[in-house]
């Protein structure tokens, strides 16, 4: 049988795409790693993939084909402030951004800024339908997201908190500082009142731990540097074969 | 003595395709679902070795020689064979991974028509369409593309696919081959590309929270680069020898 045969920079190559997605794979692992005690933290895993040539389908190797966000819900701890948040269920907080677009996040470590706007802890201020009076002595939100607060002695209903989701929640954009954003993967968002269409319930006075899994997570760093040091050991080899080939004629 | 050189000289061809299968294992190594590419060694043609029978009279005539035997010309690697064996289980915290436990592989729709996985990493596209990470249509047993219920789902062995109400939606496709090393051909992406209909109707049961491993075996990382030394020692030595007998010649 015919077939076709690779060269030694095919197959050096190879090793190479072999050691270029354990590097990417070994920030995946070291970002998951830090982000242990971040506040809903999704952590996220590299899908390997192995290619062939289009047309030839000599071995090329492996890529990076996606790094996928683990949405599993972290557990909850209690908090003392009655501004944070947690969502038991598939929903996010939506957050205005400086430049005035949508981003999406499940940390609800709110806090009030100086303009008495319900803000994240990166001053980005919560979208919701409402405003906290100047007057309030203390605000208390729901399970529905109802926002209460205390003028006079007296509470009174002065907004709504609504959450929102995706059809692919993996398909979102992490863009940095716990947020993410909408893509053409995750789907166009759905905006209810808690406790609609599997949004999930708001959990006051309550933070999201992050979900991320320290022992896993020691594990793959272990292994994606052992695959690391296999890929070089492997191009080593190829190398080796190659000056064997140059040495022949002595 | 040339003979000699050539048969080193395959052996190094031979190599190189080894070890480009190997360095495709080894980047492999941690791709869920991949099947190691195995290359076994196969002699090569062989010719008949002949002793002049009247030493006296060096007559090049077949008729008048004696045969020794067979000499090797050397080596070539047989076709690329696909290890099929089952790979390990590892469990994931990811309701949309799956591990297929029997000989079967999903079904996934892409561009160039159907084709064959054991690369369980599922996912919900925006269209709530089950997709692999490479974003083909996964297939339910009627070679339909599968739309997932709203909220977290729940697949039981058999591959029927039900929401948090209990309502079953759907059944995961699954396909088996009764020789895959003849019916399949490797397609890229993780993807096997079959010749004809699956010809086995006993594909296994699918476990959903799981991923099968790769099942690349490392233990002959070594011996590929070894082999190919030898092989280019052998071709120093034949290429000496034939310097020895042309100096001897020349005299």
């Amino acid at each position: 049988m015919f077939t076709l045969l690779p060269s030694f920079t095919d197959i050096m190559n190879t090793s190479i795409t072999g050691m270029q997605t354990r590097f990417a794979g070994l920030d995946v692992v070291s970002n998951n790693l830090a982000n242990i005690n971040t506040t809903a933290y999704k952590s996220s895993r590299s899908n390997f993939q192995e290619i062939l040539d289009a047309t030839t389908k000599l071995e090329k190797g492996t890529i990076l084909q996606s790094t996928q966000h683990n949405m599993k819900e972290g557990t909850f701890v209690e908090s003392d402030s009655p501004l944070h948040l947690a969502i038991q269920g598939t929903g996010f907080f939506a957050v205005t951004m400086p430049d005035k677009t949508k981003a999406y996040t499940r940390d609800g470590t709110f806090s009030l800024d100086a303009n008495r706007q319900i803000v994240t802890d990166k001053g980005y201020p919560l979208v919701w339908s409402g405003q906290i009076p100047n007057t309030a002595e203390k605000v208390e939100i729901d399970e529905n997201g109802l926002v209460t607060v205390l003028q006079n002695g007296t509470w009174t209903n002065v907004g709504q908190i609504q959450l929102n989701k995706f059809p692919n929640p993996g398909g979102l954009i992490a863009t940095g500082n716990n947020l993410f954003t909408a893509s053409a993967a995750s789907g166009v968002v759905q905006t209810a009142n808690p406790g609609a269409n599997n949004l999930g319930w708001i959990l006051p006075r309550m933070k999201e731990v992050s979900n991320v899994n320290l022992g896993l997570e020691m594990t793959n760093a272990i292994i994606t540097q052992r695959n690391f040091q296999l890929q070089l050991r492997t191009f080593q080899t190829t190398d080796t074969m190659l000056s064997q080939a140059i040495a022949l004629r002595r | 003595m040339i003979k000699g050189m050539y048969a080193a000289a395959s052996a190094m061809i031979a190599g190189m395709k080894r070890q480009s299968a190997l360095a495709h294992n080894v980047a492999n190594l941690d791709t869920p679902g991949f099947r190691q590419i195995l290359l076994a060694m196969d002699d090569w043609y062989v010719t008949p070795v002949r002793q002049n029978s009247q030493t006296m009279m060096p007559q090049m005539d077949v008729n008048h020689m004696s045969q020794l035997g067979y000499v090797g010309l050397g080596s070539q690697t047989s076709p690329e064979i696909t290890d099929f064996s089952q790979g390990g289980m590892k469990a994931s915290d990811n309701e949309l991974d799956f591990a297929i436990n029997g000989t079967g592989f999903f079904r996934v729709k892409t561009s160039d028509g159907e084709r064959y996985t054991r690369d369980g990493r599922f996912l919900r596209d925006a269209n709530n369409q089950l997709v692999t990470v490479n974003g083909y249509q996964v297939l339910n047993t009627n070679g339909q593309v599968i739309t997932l219920p709203e909220g977290a789902v729940r697949i039981d062995e058999s591959g029927n696919i039900s929401g948090t109400n209990g309502v079953q939606v759907a059944q995961i496709g699954l396909a088996a081959f009764k020789d895959p090393n003849t019916e399949l051909t490797r397609d890229g992406m993780n993807t096997f590309a079959a010749k004809g209909a699956p010809t086995d109707n006993n594909p296994g049961t699918v476990q959903q929270g799981y991923l099968e491993m790769s099942n690349v075996n490392l233990t002959r990382v070594v011996a590929t680069g070894r082999a190919y030394e030898a092989a280019q020692r052998m071709v120093q030595m034949a290429d000496e020898t034939t310097g020895k007998m042309l100096s001897s010649l020349s005299r």
